[in-house]
């Protein structure tokens, strides 16, 4: 194998070599010569580079892609998520976004995996994403691939209920010059400037970006108050440096800071007041080509957070906090034959946490992955998928997370795929070493750990069906699955509280997804979830397991362009009935409607023919509020107007 | 051949040659067919210039040489500008635009130019060149050829984009006859500045349901391709490239000749040329070869078979005739 390896690294210089000699006898550019039809390139569509094709991922997958975002109207990243069969999407506060599968909800959902670029950001110390803080505009988004059940193997650890993966655009995806603005009501105030350039050997691009709204505060049936505006300025750099044909270097730095509102009158020590928050991150990425699809990649990235949240200026009573990540990963991608693709590779990881409200001592958690995963194309028609993940938390658990599936073409269009995995959840350093408490006059302790919690386990079974119709110009996803899930951690009653391993639970169901399009322009998504939840135990401090996701969640995206650059699209999102389990039941959410609606108009600004689009959008168009997780969060009609060019 | 002639003259004064006949017979069938050849083979005196040492042009010779009988006198030249006119010569043969130009207008002697793109031949070597033999085997593939591709690894598409730039001349007629007698629809962007390649890249593939690469190296240049490939790729829209370098480098597909493949045609009509002295009309590579990149095709959600039996539907597609 390393002899067949090195012979493909030879044969590529040989042929970058040659290319410099052909090209070198290139002729005037006022006609063909040979060198057009000789020349070598670099592997430019490498595997780390092209999205897995639905029909052969191991895992039921759910793409939004740049128009479905655009035509959602959504200037949140946590919005777009409603557009995934069985995700639910609410906000605990105007400020903080809630994202989660398949329910074990609560304010900081911490049972999937989420990345940008192969960056996790589900962060110390409680493992929860902060979607408000993240260096990532919408507009900066290529597509999201959510994988719908456990991946591990390909995703690391934490990869229990599913995966978030968002890709963002390439450094070398736009040159010139964007510009946007949204007002609205509700105190919606954005606004965005990129710019980018492609080279030679370096392309970059950098986006510059304001992000601000009033929450719920626009609320016109007030209840208690709302303090949970927010306004964040963004900054981000993407620039890849390809020197030769077969190395690529990947940088990329982001930056968020700015106030959120916070607390409430009712609710000590936590009172109205305004924290102040800052993200950076750096991440470089060193792609290398080796040759027949082969390639290496080791990445390397930092995340900084910071939370400066002083309770009480006075006393003082701080809650503020610190974390930092750093991470290492070195991934291999080697095809031992035509039918069999191997990716393997590991990675280690140091978080840190100053959080002295939190925890007596700084925390810091080394934690390492192994892993591998496998496609085999057994025959045409058979696929096999295989793989696994052995990890060491740092927190004293050890885990190994299998998968296996197995793809089945029925025919040219239809796909069958039967799958079985197993992942685990560690605990997060707040549940297993919390210590909450603040020093008089409040001399209280809200959280206690006693640790030595064993990892939440997750055993998935599904069977999945694609089928392609293009003579309706459809297609459909179906998704049947049972998921088995033990050692449920959740906090205690009493106060201190402590977390334990309390319950078990399942959850079986079905998902499904279709696509259509028709006429000329006309784009129709939909998707479906239905969902049935049990747990073997009742904790009498926490709602009933079985209501807190709804029962069936329909969401639809419809969009139409017309010719004359005119396009309108309409959003549907309903959600059945529930409770989330950490919740009150004055925090019941009803059934829940609610209709979007983005109309824009592009249009030539100048002579040299730039382009400038209009858009208005209107959320939960009906005006009938309805609850977001809590009851105080009443979301009302949302309307605003983005003005944006190119040039 | 006097040692092979004169043997057979012994054999016939010897009583046992009847037991033969057959055997002698046949010898002097093959006799009498590959004498003239062979004798005219034998006498042709071929002189091989490279544009340069590059290993396409030397894979073109080597390929080239071995094809021919071991007798024949062929000589190799890897510097075109090296090539004195002095030398006496039945038949030149030059591999690349810059060794038949450098050629063409030096001498009269008869000259087969090989892997050029037909349009350099036609502009910088026909029209500089005042000999009467003169042909070529172009590099390029038939514009039916490669829409003959298209309509196998992509029978649901209509219209095919081609950005080009206005220096390359690309023969756009031809092109769109070509794709409108297999039910294709040309889509043409011109690019207007070097700068304005992304935007008009853009726009053509705003109508375009793939894009057909052409010899323009301002846009297909190595630079240029990775975000061409980033920019069709995003935009769920193959490529169909030029050679196997574009469909490792990410596109879907390609129909093109190799060195080997031309040479094959090339000594072919070498022997017809030791016969007859004459040379054919300039013709595209009779032989090709199709390549495929599963992992694009899988990606684009295209399905694609291997590349044999690409090129076999081509086949029996040109077996029916277009």
């Amino acid at each position: 194998m390393l002899n067949h390896r090195h012979r493909h690294r030879h044969r590529h210089y040989i042929t970058i070599i040659l290319t410099a000699l052909v090209s070198h006898y290139a002729h005037a550019s006022d006609e063909p010569s040979e060198s057009d039809f000789l020349q070598d390139f670099p592997v430019v569509l490498t595997a780390s580079r092209m999205s897995q094709p639905l029909a052969e991922a191991s895992n039921a997958m759910t793409v939004i892609d740049r128009e479905m975002i655009k035509s959602s109207g959504f200037r949140n990243v946590a919005d777009l998520f409603r557009l995934v069969p069985g995700m639910y999407v609410s906000n605990y506060s105007g400020n903080t976004p809630i994202v989660s599968y398949h329910g074990t909800t609560d304010d900081s959902a911490r049972r999937m995996q989420v990345m940008v670029d192969g960056r996790s950001i589900f962060m110390p110390p409680i493992g929860a994403v902060n979607w408000t803080d993240l260096p990532l505009q919408i507009g900066d988004i290529e597509r999201i691939e959510v994988i719908r059940g456990p991946a591990a193997a390909s995703y690391g650890g934490n990869s229990t209920q599913g995966v978030i993966n968002i890709v963002t655009r390439d450094a070398g995806d736009m040159q010139g010059f964007e510009a946007s603005v949204t007002k609205g009501n509700g105190g919606i105030n954005d606004a965005t400037i990129r710019a980018g350039k492609r080279g030679d050997t370096l392309d970059y691009r950098v986006s510059l970006g304001v992000h601000s709204d009033t929450g719920y505060d626009a609320n016109q049936y007030k209840y208690g108050d709302n303090n949970d505006s927010h306004k964040t300025r963004l900054f981000n750099f993407r620039g890849n440096y390809h020197p030769n044909g077969i190395d690529s270097f990947d940088f990329q730095l982001g930056y968020t800071e700015g106030p959120r509102g916070d607390g409430s009158v009712d609710n000590s020590p936590n009172f109205p007041h305004d924290r102040h928050d800052t993200e950076n991150f750096a991440q470089v990425t060193w792609l290398r080509s080796l040759g027949g699809g082969d390639e290496l990649k080791l990445q390397y990235y930092h995340i900084y957070q910071d939370v400066l949240n002083t309770l009480e200026p006075v006393l003082p009573l701080s809650d503020s906090y610190t974390n930092t990540r750093d991470d290492l990963e070195l991934q291999h991608t080697i095809h031992t034959s035509p039918t069999n693709r191997l990716v393997w590779g590991a990675s280690m990881r140091r978080d840190w946490t100053r959080a002295p409200s939190k925890f007596r001592t700084e925390q810091t958690v080394n934690s390492a992955t192994l892993f591998a995963s496998d496609e085999w194309r057994m025959t045409p028609k058979w696929l096999l998928n295989t793989g696994a993940l052995l990890e060491d938390s740092g927190l004293g658990q050890t885990n190994l997370s299998p998968r296996i599936a197995l793809i089945y073409k029925l025919a040219p269009k239809h796909t069958l795929r039967f799958g079985v995995s197993q992942a685990y959840r560690n605990p997060s350093v707040y549940e297993e070493r919390a210590d909450y408490y603040f020093p008089p006059p409040v001399d209280y302790t809200f959280y206690l750990a006693t640790g030595h919690l064993r990892p939440e386990r997750l055993l998935s079974q599904e069977i999945g069906y694609l089928g392609e119709f293009p003579q309706y110009g459809a297609t459909v996803d179906v998704r049947i699955y049972q998921d088995q899930l033990n050692d449920i951690i959740y906090e205690t009653d009493q106060a201190p509280k402590d977390f334990r391993n309390l319950f078990d639970a399942q959850h079986h169901g079905v998902e499904v997804t279709s696509k259509h399009h028709w006429g000329s322009g006309n784009l129709l998504t939909f998707n479906y979830a239905f969902q049935l939840m049990s747990s073997n135990v009742k904790l009498p401090y926490a709602s009933d397991y079985s209501g807190t996701m709804p029962k069936h969640m329909v969401s639809a995206l419809y969009s139409k362009m017309w010719a004359n650059n005119v396009a309108f699209s309409l959003g549907y999102y309903q959600q059945g009935k529930m409770l989330s389990i950490d919740r009150g039941h004055t925090d019941q959410q009803q059934f829940t409607r609610r209709i979007d609606v983005r109309v824009s108009k592009q249009f030539k600004f100048d002579r040299a023919g730039h382009q400038a689009e209009i858009a208005l959008v209107v959320q939960d168009l009906s005006g009938n509020p309805y609850v977001d997780y809590v009851v105080a969060n009443q979301f009302n009609r949302r309307a605003f107007i983005t003005t944006s060019v190119a040039f | 051949m006097w040692l092979q002639i004169s043997s057979i003259a012994v054999r016939l004064l010897r009583p046992q040659w009847l037991f033969k006949l057959p055997y002698f017979l046949s010898t002097l069938l093959c006799l009498a067919l590959s004498l003239p050849v062979a004798t005219m083979a034998d006498n042709l005196r071929v002189l091989v210039v490279l544009s340069s040492n590059a290993a396409p042009y030397q894979a073109f010779a080597s390929a080239y040489t071995q094809n021919l009988p071991n007798t024949m006198r062929v000589e190799i030249q890897d510097q075109a500008d090296s090539y004195d006119r002095a030398q006496k010569f039945d038949l030149l043969v030059t591999v690349g635009v810059k060794a038949s130009q450098f050629v063409a207008t030096r001498t009269v002697t008869p000259l087969l130019a090989v892997m050029l793109p037909k349009r350099s031949y036609e502009d910088s070597v026909l029209r500089t060149s005042h000999r009467k033999e003169i042909s070529a085997i172009y590099l390029d593939q038939p514009w039916e050829r490669q829409v003959d591709l298209i309509r196998v690894v992509l029978p649901g598409v209509n219209k095919v984009g081609v950005l080009h730039s206005a220096a390359m001349g690309i023969d756009t007629a031809d092109l769109s006859k070509a794709l409108s007698r297999r039910g294709l629809e040309l889509g043409l962007q011109l690019l207007k500045t070097p700068d304005a390649l992304f935007v008009n890249l853009d726009t053509l593939l705003d109508s375009s349901d793939v894009l057909l690469a052409v010899p323009d190296s301002e846009i297909y240049s190595s630079n240029n391709i990775r975000n061409i490939l980033l920019t069709t790729y995003r935009r769920g829209i193959p490529l169909i490239g030029l050679s196997q370098a574009y469909v490792n480098a990410g596109a879907l597909s390609a129909v093109f000749s190799t060195p080997e493949q031309i040479a094959a045609q090339a000594s072919a009509e070498t022997l017809a040329f030791a016969q007859t002295h004459q040379l054919p009309e300039p013709q595209y590579p009779s032989l090709f070869k199709v390549a495929v990149n599963q992992d694009v095709a899988r990606t684009l959600s295209v399905p694609i078979q291997s590349a044999e039996m690409v090129k076999l539907q081509m086949d029996s597609t040109k077996g029916r005739g277009w």
